[in-house]
């Protein structure tokens, strides 16, 4: 069942159309992953959601109900963790989640044991009483988190939870992520780690210059290129017109260099290991390693977008 | 969730030491170095203009009775007031210092009361005659010159006091002299000649003596008293420095929008209004605050006098809600254009001006004629001129004029904002 519904979305600044009839939908007890790069439209399509920003054009239906019409619908019920570490650096962990406990109505009587429970959900209770200034990065998304999670929403809207932190505390966050959708919490979850949110999400949209360009599970959107083949070649040196030699082999659909090494897609079960070594030894070139991988999100999205993601 | 907003703001003004710094412990310094420098120098007018005076001369002549050399008698007509005002106030060496002219007593004290004159000197019906008393005995009861001054401009009083009293001093040196003389001629009639030869014994005596019963008596003009450089300054700070009070509540906002905070408050269900009401609680709180402050300060450090606490408290809660409207001015300006530098320019070119021309430093009279007007309108300014006012001892009913004055710069600003949020209604939906 459709929590939240997006239809015939579209946002216009002056002349530039950032959201172009989206549609987009989040379903009860899902966890949806927002790809795309900077500029695509992901915050924008957040703050119309939340209800920050009007749209131009399109409807946004919560249980039903138009949130253009009566935004009170979907704030009581949601729960936003915006990209910025949204907090009062000067206050306490404590202090922050009080205040927003306030502005989000929580009853007075509850605010002391509500503020325990997500101070222990996002694992920050023996720093509680520390201002948030003398936080690490990690702390400090943790808390971010927190706020957003003390009036118990229904829909919690992620906005890139995960950036400039060290592993620890992002494997922290993705577990909690994993463990608020287990307990019913439907989740809006934006990345630009692909791996988060293969891992995370159950469906996955797919956004660029303001229109999801895919959506699905993940394996449907895999689905879109498993007729290619990966192989990733590392080499000792290059050498000049290796690469627009194996090119122009017939089963190659395209090839990409990151410094030694190579990533070449292929017709599915295409054989060139042969040809390949054949030109190898032609150029001069000494082949370190062989891999062949099976294809990932992110090669759907460069199949989508022609681009890749984290080059953004 | 006003109050909630509010007790936010003010707890993160009370965290943030360079906000303190600037509200609280600079005008206290400031305050302190200005009002224990320049002292009385600031309290009144210092401009090199010449100073305006009126002479109010009801003396009537009296006649000098002059029988020491032929033995006979004859009457010499005096004037000593016209004295004072042909030989002094007329002469070339004071005519670049001092403008004055002769009015009847009415007429002058009501253009000193519209500030228009800085003295009125009043010589009295019976002056000159009573001068001739002293001078023929010399326990003759107290002649007075009475000075009604403008409050507002005591160093100028204090010159035309100096004039004054150097007049009064020679006067009194001659009526002296003649007493001296007069005494020992009726001792020894004889040595006459011997007396006259002895002036310079005459002169050391009158050295000697003390003044007699002639004096210039200062009038303050109704109940206003002078203001202390420390009490002027203590207000031209407060007024100064509440204006950073305003600007920080703007640059809050500022550092809210570009956290993200806001949009995170937004996300809450918070309208601006709770914003713009929670801004206006605190500032008016902290505004409040920072100049009890300051005050108590001047007062348990400097023995300052308030002069009257209530009309003081009255005219520090008025000049705090103006503030706060001033502030909803700036958050509202800043909401709508998020990459305002407002802010900076306000704290670092608006503020120093309006401090200048609302008289934080130097007298607001020494200013051109239309500035005084802007500077006792603009919102510092009004809030200044009300403080000296309740320090200077003026009734509620003279307050009125600074009161309406912030009263309207706060609806100003009111009006102000409402006009943004009028024309920029999807920033505040």
């Amino acid at each position: 069942m459709a929590l939240l519904e997006a239809i015939e979305l579209s946002k216009t600044f002056q002349k530039h159309k950032a959201v172009d009839d989206l549609h987009i939908t989040i379903r009860e007890g899902e966890v949806l992953g927002l790809l795309g790069p900077n500029g695509a439209g992901k915050s924008t399509t957040i703050s119309m959601i939340a209800s920050l920003l009007e749209p131009s054009r399109g409807e946004i239906l919560y249980k039903g109900k138009s949130v253009l019409k009566k935004s009170e619908i979907i704030r009581k019920e949601l729960g936003l963790v915006p990209q910025e570490i949204a907090l009062y650096p000067e206050f306490t962990g404590k202090e922050n989640l009080m205040f927003f406990a306030r502005l989000y109505k929580v009853p007075k009587k509850e605010r002391a044991e509500r503020i325990a429970e997500v101070l222990s959900i996002v694992g920050l209770s023996d720093r509680a009483s520390d201002k948030v200034e003398k936080y690490s990065g990690g702390m400090k998304r943790r808390l971010n988190i927190a706020c957003a999670l003390l009036h118990k929403p229904k829909l919690l809207i992620m906005d890139e939870p995960t950036v400039g932190i060290d592993p620890q505390s992002r494997n922290h966050i993705l577990e909690m992520v994993k463990q608020l959708n287990t307990k019913g919490m439907s989740i809006l979850y934006t990345s630009h780690y692909m791996e988060e949110v293969e891992t995370l999400c159950d469906r996955i949209a797919i956004m660029d210059h303001g229109s999801i360009i895919a959506e699905g599970k993940k394996q449907d959107l895999i689905g879109m290129v498993q007729d290619q083949d990966l192989l990733y070649v590392s080499v000792e040196q290059q050498v000049a017109g290796f690469e627009q030699a194996v090119k122009e082999i017939d089963e190659v659909l395209f090839m990409e260099r990151e410094d030694f090494r190579y990533k070449i897609g292929l017709k599915q079960q295409a054989e060139i290991l042969p040809e390949l070594f054949t030109l190898a030894h032609e150029y001069g070139i000494r082949i370190q390693g062989i891999d062949i991988q099976s294809p990932r999100l992110e090669d759907v999205f460069l199949h989508l977008t022609g681009r890749s993601l984290r080059d953004e | 969730m006003i109050v909630t907003h509010a007790w936010k703001d003010i707890k993160r003004m009370l965290r943030d030491r360079k906000a303190l710094m600037i509200t609280v412990l600079m005008p206290t310094i400031l305050t302190a170095i200005l009002g224990l420098s320049i002292g009385n120098m600031m309290n009144g007018n210092t401009k090199l203009e010449t100073i305006p005076i009126a002479v109010v001369n009801q003396s009537e002549v009296a006649s000098f009775k002059n029988n020491i050399q032929s033995g006979e008698t004859s009457d010499t007509p005096v004037d000593f007031a016209e004295i004072f005002i042909e030989n002094i106030l007329a002469s070339e060496d004071l005519q670049d210092v001092i403008s004055y002219e002769q009015l009847s007593k009415e007429r002058a004290l009501q253009k000193l009361e519209n500030g228009k004159l800085s003295t009125v000197i009043f010589f009295p019906k019976s002056y000159n005659q009573e001068v001739l008393n002293v001078m023929n005995q010399p326990s003759s009861k107290q002649v007075e010159v009475t000075l009604y001054q403008n409050p507002d401009e005591s160093l100028h009083n204090e010159v035309i006091k100096g004039v004054v009293e150097s007049y009064t001093n020679q006067l009194s040196k001659s009526v002296i002299a003649q007493n001296t003389m007069v005494t020992l001629m009726m001792k020894e009639p004889k040595l006459q000649q011997e007396i006259t030869s002895s002036m310079g014994e005459v002169i050391q005596k009158v050295n000697e003596t003390n003044r007699p019963n002639i004096s210039v008596m200062r009038e303050p003009f109704g109940d206003i008293e002078s203001l202390s450089g420390m009490q002027y300054f203590t207000a031209g700070m407060a007024v100064m420095f509440m204006l950073y009070v305003g600007g920080y509540s703007a640059i809050y906002v500022r550092d809210e929008i570009r956290s993200g905070t806001y949009n995170r408050l937004r996300s809450t269900g918070m309208s601006f209004w709770h914003l713009a009401g929670g801004k206006f609680i605190s500032t008016a709180l902290l505004v409040f605050l920072q100049i009890i402050f300051l005050f108590m300060f001047e007062k348990l450090v400097f023995g300052m006098e308030f002069t009257n606490i209530y009309l003081l408290l009255l005219m520090i809660v008025i000049t705090a809600l103006s503030v706060s409207c001033l502030s909803i001015l700036l958050t509202t300006i800043t909401v709508v254009n998020q990459e305002t530098r407002l802010n900076e320019l306000f704290q670092s070119v608006i503020i120093p001006f309006l401090a200048m021309v609302g008289g934080s430093f130097i007298s607001i009279s020494m200013m051109p004629e239309p500035i005084q007007m802007f500077g006792h309108n603009v919102i510092n300014g009004a809030a200044l001129q009300g403080f000296t006012y309740v320090m200077q001892g003026y009734s509620f009913s003279e307050l009125f004029g600074p009161i309406l004055a912030l009263l309207i710069n706060g609806l100003i600003f009111l009006v102000l904002s409402g006009l943004i949020i009028f024309r920029r209604k999807e920033v505040f939906r």
